[in-house]
């Protein structure tokens, strides 16, 4: 599989019931606003390791022009593509939501229930089911699924390894086990597998209890906080009300996604750097300084939220006043900002344009990177 | 050689001749006269016979002020007077009445003598051409256009009350000898070019070529993008960008230089707000500016571009480049990372104000969401340059200069003496050529070439005092001009240049007087070439050299700029070009609900902006404030000192300007005004003026100049209309300014506008003073009381025509005066 993060795309490979292993991986980009969760957090595409099995809500390119993954026909999900199944190539491939197995059954409250283990030379298969946390059903589908040695087990703020649970006697060390429907949660990846079962999932952590959810989860935030930090929030322009020779007064919406603890730095008064960037949301530095250099500057005139957003939006709104409105502050188009109190950091090169220097196809990349099969 | 020490040593030499004595006074037996009296009373005590006070006896000072023998001395007794330092506090003193009458009288007698100087002729007179003349002269004998305001070309003439052209100022050093050989050279390699002329070229160059470097990529990119517009240059103001380089033509070397058409298609973009876009074609001189050679408005709508033409002459190989100038910029902050932006090549790609997706995102918007400039730009189409270029007319003058090859002696003689008859401008006779001549011979038997030879007698000639100066008179002194001199006055007034063949003819002929010499005027004022005269006597007579001599705070006045100043020093010739064009009576120099502006002025005065980019006539209503001279944005600002307006200088100018009077100058260590200190009253320039002038050794002048100043507080120092003035030190608000005053008679204004209605009751005044300005220009001298009487004739002569600007010029050129030596 293939991930972009500077250009924030990539591509993946799209369930089926046959043998998904010959789909090919199809690609995707992220739409500016795509919200990205990890282990139950905000997350970027590089804090996932290739293999993680994603729940992904996409739609159709929203600018087809500037399109950095191939535009497919509208209806490209009902053909059978070229080895794979009906399906796999869907059109829709701007993703709004990428969320790993974890951070979908928080969001939408589900856990795994764990019925069985089946163990030999540290590797074997669990038998689970994913139901409402609070379902008391017990029909709920079954599904098999992979673990071996490499498979991290989170207790409390202990991470323990299939021998660790052996040794201690929870499961034996060889043969099958109940689990009795054991409440927990699942990172789930995947991995060839022997025997031609090209659909069996794995499983490559178990959280037991909720503190050791919660852990990952904090550690993933700060994660997150550092990396939005240094990259800025992103929002989009909904307005600009225009002074003399580049002065002006702009409403920009910020995304959603993002820690609450990031945007409550937004506040009235506070001085602000506000960066034009692309659909990729990469930035732009200029000749010696990070992407400071090229932002337009001014205060925040007011901060206000609405809530109920829609999915992809914070709700924030903030009115900033600049002396000298840059050319890709106009509505619809997307910014990075952050307040003047986050640090000024250089970022690295593969991540930012060279002012100036910069290419038409390093500012809308083109579709031409990914291979064809 | 001869020649070149016969004019070095001349002026020296007249001065030595100069005695006046109808201005000499003697003191015997004049003391009953104010003057004297006053002497008497308060100075000869001490420094007389009796006491001989600093080994000064002013009873035996020369009263002789043309002789200027004890000038010196006088200007001494004038500082000490004029400063209440003499005479001593326990002495009687004067009242302040008596201390102004005497300064006057003094100060008046040691201008007089000065002006008596300067006016003096010896038997022969030797006026240098100023510059500018030399300029037009070898261009109407040779067809060559030599400009002797570049640097290390010919030295700046020295000015005389704004008068480039006063005989006795304009003298000659070694040096400056040394550059009209020079000059002289220059003019003829281009009129007879050595090595092959280089063939004319037309080359044009898209804006893809000039921006984007063949715009093979962005071409791509806009196929990319369904954008079907073609690519578009924009400039911005506040950068320097290349319009012609030594590679943009071909190979190019010296022999490309002259005359070329250059012609460009562009649109201008103007701001709400701001200013019209205003493209600067010419030399960079900093990263902001170039000293433009082609200056214009662009006011060509963005989809309807417009094809501008010009001519300009390069000296190749040359580079050039394009400067969007307006006060407004995008500026240098982060490193100047902002303008790099904009004109960098690979990230902006410009078509149109609503394609916006390929501009560089993080550069200065320059369009807003409605397709409003930002910042005055020009967007630019295709530049186009063709030559170098030489018109027949041109070519025609250069006929029957250089003998052919095979020529005799007798035939290079003849040719010699034809050209030295054209280029000094009167009979030559064989023997004043024949030294140019034996050096000519000379040259050829040592193997020179027989052009190279001639060449040698060419630049003899124009080297020649006969050449470089007007020269007027015999070695026996004679009254009048001949025909030939008076020939060459005419045309060095009207057209600043030499005679042309008619003239010559009409000379030659005799015909330079009466019906004759009103005929031969009459067909000197239709010709265009009067153009230099306006463009010359205007900028002469209005001291428009000042005009941003002290160059405007750019904090207290963002609004100015060069253009802005360019367009400032343009407006009093152009209006004078009307006012000849038409005739218009010269009260409208006073008032008139017209002028003649371009869009940069009319932004300026707030005035509707003008239908076409050029300068143009436009309607004054009396809510504009402006009208004539007085109130024009170069008189207002010459005048000031670059931070605030300056009354007292206003009215030094206007008294100069338009009475033709000059004060007295102040006196030397005069206190300056005080500044407000920062708990002060904010109080204006007038009320700190006015504690000023209660001195009673300053009130006496300042009660006759101020009044002329004063009237204009109404405008700050670079002319823009106020109700308040701006104070920046002082508690409290900015105090209201008042334009009201008391004329030196009596008659009081509350206003500009009525003081303009009293300065047109004194027409008769102001029409004299215009008179001897125009005959300063026109004889290149000071006048003297000795030329009052012609003036008077004049004014007479005047009286019978509708007075226009027109027949006062022609009043002037067919005067007795101008007949006279």
């Amino acid at each position: 599989m293939f991930v972009d993060h500077a250009n924030r795309r990539g591509s993946l490979r799209i369930e089926s019931e046959n043998a998904f292993r010959k789909n090919e991986p199809q690609p995707f980009a992220l739409l500016p606003y795509a919200i990205v969760r990890y282990q139950g957090a905000p997350a970027d595409l590089r804090d996932i390791p290739l293999g993680t099995m994603m729940h992904v809500r996409a739609f159709l390119p929203p600018e087809p022009r500037i399109s950095s993954v191939p535009v497919l026909r509208v209806d490209n999900k009902e053909k059978r593509g070229g080895r794979g199944d009906v399906g796999t190539a869907p059109a829709e491939n701007h993703i709004l939501l990428l969320e790993d197995e974890p951070s979908h059954c928080r969001r939408e409250g589900l856990v795994w229930k764990l019925n069985e283990v089946e163990i030999e030379n540290y590797e074997g298969l669990i038998l689970a089911s994913r139901v409402p946390m609070d379902s008391t059903d017990g029909t709920a589908d079954e599904e098999t699924l992979s673990f071996d040695a490499a498979t991290r087990i989170w207790r409390g703020r202990e991470r323990l390894g299939v021998a660790d649970l052996i040794a201690e006697g929870t499961w034996p060390a060889k043969g099958k086990k109940p689990l009795d429907g054991q409440v927990v949660q699942l990172g789930i990846s995947w991995k060839p597998t022997l025997g031609g079962v090209f659909t069996r999932f794995h499983i490559s952590d178990i959280w037991l209890d909720d503190t050791a959810m919660e852990r990952s989860a904090q550690v993933q935030t700060e994660t997150h906080k550092a990396f939005i930090r240094s990259r800025w929030v992103p929002g989009w322009i909904d307005e600009v009300e225009y002074g003399q020779f580049g002065h002006a007064t702009v409403t920009a919406t910020l995304f959603g996604g993002i820690d609450a603890s990031l945007y409550a730095d937004f506040t009235r008064g506070a001085k602000m750097l506000m960066n034009p960037v692309e659909n990729t949301l990469k930035h732009t530095e200029g000749g010696s300084a990070g992407p400071t250099q090229m932002s337009a500057r001014g205060s925040i005139l007011d901060v206000s939220k609405t809530e109920g957003a829609p999915m992809g939006s914070s709700g924030i709104q903030i009115r900033f006043e600049t002396d000298l409105i840059t050319e890709g502050i106009r509505p619809t188009r997307v910014v990075r900002v952050r307040p003047a109190s986050w640090p000024d950091v250089h970022l690295p090169r593969e991540e930012y344009m060279r002012d100036g220097a910069a290419s038409v196809d390093e500012r809308f990349p083109s579709p031409d990177i990914f291979p064809k099969y | 050689m001869l020649s070149r020490l016969s004019f070095r040593l001349l002026p020296a030499f007249s001065l030595m001749l100069l005695v006046e004595p109808c201005l000499g006074e003697r003191a015997d037996g004049a003391e009953t006269e104010p003057f004297e009296a006053f002497l008497k009373t308060h100075c000869v005590g001490c420094h007389g016979p009796d006491k001989e006070k600093g080994d000064l006896r002013i009873d035996e000072l020369s009263r002789d002020f043309g002789l200027g023998t004890d000038g010196h001395l006088w200007v001494e007794v004038l500082e000490k007077i004029n400063t209440a330092e003499m005479p001593p506090e326990d002495e009687p003193q004067p009242t302040g009445e008596e201390i102004a009458a005497f300064v006057a009288k003094l100060d008046g007698k040691i201008k007089e003598g000065k002006a008596a100087r300067m006016a003096a002729r010896p038997p022969v007179s030797h006026y240098r051409l100023s510059r500018k003349e030399y300029q037009n002269t070898v261009y109407d004998l040779l067809g060559v256009r030599y400009d002797p305001t570049k640097p290390g070309e010919l030295n700046e003439d020295t000015l005389w009350h704004g008068f480039e052209r006063i005989g006795s100022e304009l003298s000659l050093s070694p040096s400056h000898v040394d550059r009209y050989y020079r000059a002289a050279e220059i003019v003829l390699d281009r009129a007879f070019p050595t090595a092959a002329a280089g063939e004319t070229r037309k080359v044009r160059k898209t804006a893809a070529e000039l921006r984007y470097g063949g715009g093979e990529e962005q071409q791509a990119a806009l196929d990319r993008f369904g954008i079907k517009r073609p690519l578009r240059y924009l400039m911005f103001p506040g950068t320097v960008q290349s319009a012609l380089s030594p590679s943009t033509l071909g190979r190019t070397g010296p022999e490309h230089s002259g005359l070329y058409k250059l012609r460009l298609q562009a649109s201008g973009v103007r701001p709400p707000g701001g200013q019209p876009a205003h493209l600067s074609i010419g030399t960079r001189t900093s990263e902001e500016t170039v000293d433009g050679l082609i200056e214009f408005d662009i006011t060509a709508p963005e989809d309807e571009p417009q094809v501008y033409e010009f001519e300009v002459f390069l000296e190749m190989p040359a580079t050039l480049h394009f400067c969007v100038v307006a006060t407004d910029v995008v500026d240098r902050r982060a490193g100047a990372a902002f303008r790099n932006a904009l004109s960098s090549r690979g990230g902006y790609i410009f078509t149109h104000s609503s394609e916006t997706l390929l501009l560089n995102p993080n550069a200065p918007q320059m369009f807003d969401d409605k397709g409003n400039g930002i910042f005055s730009t020009v967007l630019l189409d295709w530049i186009e340059w063709e030559g170098p270029l030489v018109s027949k007319d041109e070519m025609s003058r250069r006929e029957g200069v250089m003998p052919p090859d095979d020529a005799t002696p007798e035939m290079v003689a003849n040719y010699l003496q034809r050209f030295a008859e054209r280029a000094w401008r009167r009979p030559v006779k064989p023997e004043e050529l024949e030294g140019y001549l034996q050096t000519y011979r000379e040259d050829l038997e040592a193997g020179e070439k027989s052009g190279d030879a001639y060449r040698g007698a060419l630049l003899s000639v124009l080297t020649s005092r006969n050449f470089i100066y007007l020269v007027e008179g015999d070695t026996v002194p004679r009254p009048k001009l001949t025909n030939w001199e008076l020939a060459a006055r005419l045309s060095y007034f009207l057209w600043s240049s030499m005679p042309d063949k008619t003239l010559t003819a009409a000379a030659k002929d005799g015909a330079l007087n009466g019906e004759g010499l009103t005929k031969e005027v009459d067909r000197m004022l239709a010709d265009g070439k009067t153009d230099r005269f306006i463009d010359d006597f205007s900028r002469q007579w209005l001291q428009l050299h000042r005009v941003g001599m002290f160059p405007p705070d750019k904090k207290l006045y963002p609004t100015y700029d060069a253009w802005l100043e360019t367009s400032m020093r343009s407006e009093p010739v152009e209006f004078f070009r009307e006012m000849f064009a038409k005739n218009l009576p010269i009260e409208n120099f006073i008032d008139s609900d017209w002028t003649i502006a371009n869009a940069r002025l009319c932004d300026f005065y707030g005035l509707p902006e003008p239908k076409s980019d050029k300068f143009q006539r436009v309607s004054l209503k009396p809510e504009d404030k402006r009208g004539g001279l007085l109130t024009m944005g170069a008189v207002l600002g010459l005048t000031s000192d670059g931070t605030r307006h300056r009354p007292v200088h206003r009215g030094v100018w206007l008294s100069e300007a338009i009475f033709n009077k000059t004060p007295p100058p102040p006196p030397a260590n005069v206190n300056p005004i005080e500044p407000i200190p920062p708990e002060g009253d904010k109080v204006t320039v007038r009320q700190r003026l006015e504690v000023h002038a209660v001195d009673k050794t300053c009130a006496s002048c300042h009660s006759k100049i101020d009044p002329l100043g004063l009237a204009w507080d109404n405008f700050d120092a670079i002319g823009q209309w106020r109700e308040r003035e701006i104070v920046p030190t002082g508690k409290g608000e900015d105090p209201l300014a008042d334009p009201s005053g008391v004329m030196p008679d009596g008659r009081a204004f509350e206003n500009a506008d009525e003081f303009k209605q009293l300065l047109i009751k004194d027409r008769k005044t102001f029409q004299h003073a215009f008179i001897e300005h125009l005959c300063t220009y026109a004889l290149r001298r000071v006048l003297t009381v000795d030329d009052e009487e012609d003036i008077q004739l004049i004014v007479e002569q005047v009286k019978k025509t509708p007075g226009g600007v027109r027949d006062i010029v022609r009043a002037v050129a067919t005067s007795e005066l101008m007949k006279k030596r």
